[in-house]
């Protein structure tokens, strides 16, 4: 009976860590109006990646209701200051990021997956990402999210069908096309969602003081 | 039946389009221009990417939408590189009066801290 007890106790508590509503009190004291965003660094996956993905990150911030920094002048510019790769790129300090942009908070970005590969006769795309919102006033995460997910496609139309749906998507939509779309889905996911995504920013209209 | 059916895929289209926030802003083809120059190793066909974005610019005033923040920026970036100072110089000063956030980075960018190491002529 006891074990029974402790059984349920462990399983409900689990269950309330999986649906835990964030904390937004520090969110919210260190509201940013406008975000600055990094490549994430390219490790293993390559500086192609990086910048790719980086490439999906304006529109669902802006949407949200900040100001985002454009990310290609942003990059530019760090690299004229001698920082030649993402990887290096994130090692500048919040001060310094303030002081260049002029920016409220960075977004920092980590890339665990991405990219697309065949198997057997499906064409697997696999992303995974992970996010944090740093205040750059005084370098405390405000926010932090992830979210990741594994697409398979084809395999309906035997081989032969196969090879021609592969041709026929990469001919459509470049090599990294279902990344890149995956991607956006994920970003939707990570920032919209009312749960644990970003709060409405002072951009947006319907934006509350709190 | 099958009136039936169209019936719930027309109400879930409705709900569906319900749920999905109303967009802000007139995107045209910034994340692509994003996504060609970021990374600044391809050789961009600045006059190309520029014309693009001057149609996107084109739209949004057609269609009366704000243009993305940051858009006017990247315009004038590019405008920059390609040796179009006074054109650049023009966008920062527009990005900033959308929008103030970006008045240290532009007037940065105006008096001269992005100025191209090989500036062209003038």
């Amino acid at each position: 009976m006891k074990a029974l007890l402790a059984f349920i106790a462990v399983t409900v508590s689990f269950g309330c860590a999986g649906f835990r509503v964030p904390n937004y009190d520090i969110y919210r004291e260190n509201m940013p109006t406008s975000i600055v965003v990094l490549p994430p660094p390219e490790r293993t996956l390559g500086v192609g990646a990086s910048y790719e993905y980086l490439s999906t990150l304006v529109r669902p911030l802006a949407e949200r209701g900040y100001y985002v920094f454009p990310p290609a002048l942003v990059a530019s510019m760090l690299r004229e200051r001698g920082l030649p790769t993402p990887f290096e790129m994130r090692r500048t300090s919040p001060a310094e990021l303030r002081e260049i942009f002029g920016a409220d908070a960075a977004l920092y970005v980590t890339l665990e997956s991405w990219g697309s590969h065949f198997e057997s006769d499906q064409t697997v795309t696999e992303v995974e990402v992970s996010a944090q919102l740093v205040s750059l006033t005084n370098g405390v995460t405000i926010w932090q999210g992830g979210a990741g997910e594994v697409q398979r496609s084809g395999g309906r139309w035997g081989w032969t069908g196969t090879l021609v749906g592969a041709l026929v998507t990469r001919l459509c939509r470049g090599p990294s096309g279902q990344s890149l779309d995956l991607a956006k889905q994920l970003n939707i996911e990570m920032f919209h969602s009312p749960i644990r995504g970003l709060l409405r920013g002072p951009l947006h209209p319907s934006f509350e003081e709190l | 039946m099958s009136s039936f059916r169209f019936f719930a895929a027309g109400l879930g289209m409705v709900l569906m389009a319900g749920c999905s926030p109303a967009k802000l802003y007139h995107w045209g083809t910034y994340e692509a221009s994003v996504l060609r120059s970021a990374s600044g190793e391809y050789a961009l066909d600045s006059a190309k990417e520029i014309a693009t974005l001057e149609r996107t610019l084109q739209d949004a005033e057609r269609r009366n939408k704000p243009l993305p923040p940051g858009f006017r920026a990247h315009l004038g970036w590019l405008y920059d590189h390609a040796g179009d100072g006074a054109r650049a110089r023009m966008l920062f000063e527009e990005e900033m009066n959308n929008y103030p956030q970006s008045t240290e980075l532009m007037t940065r960018l105006i008096t001269g801290g992005a100025a191209q190491p090989e500036e062209i002529g003038s």
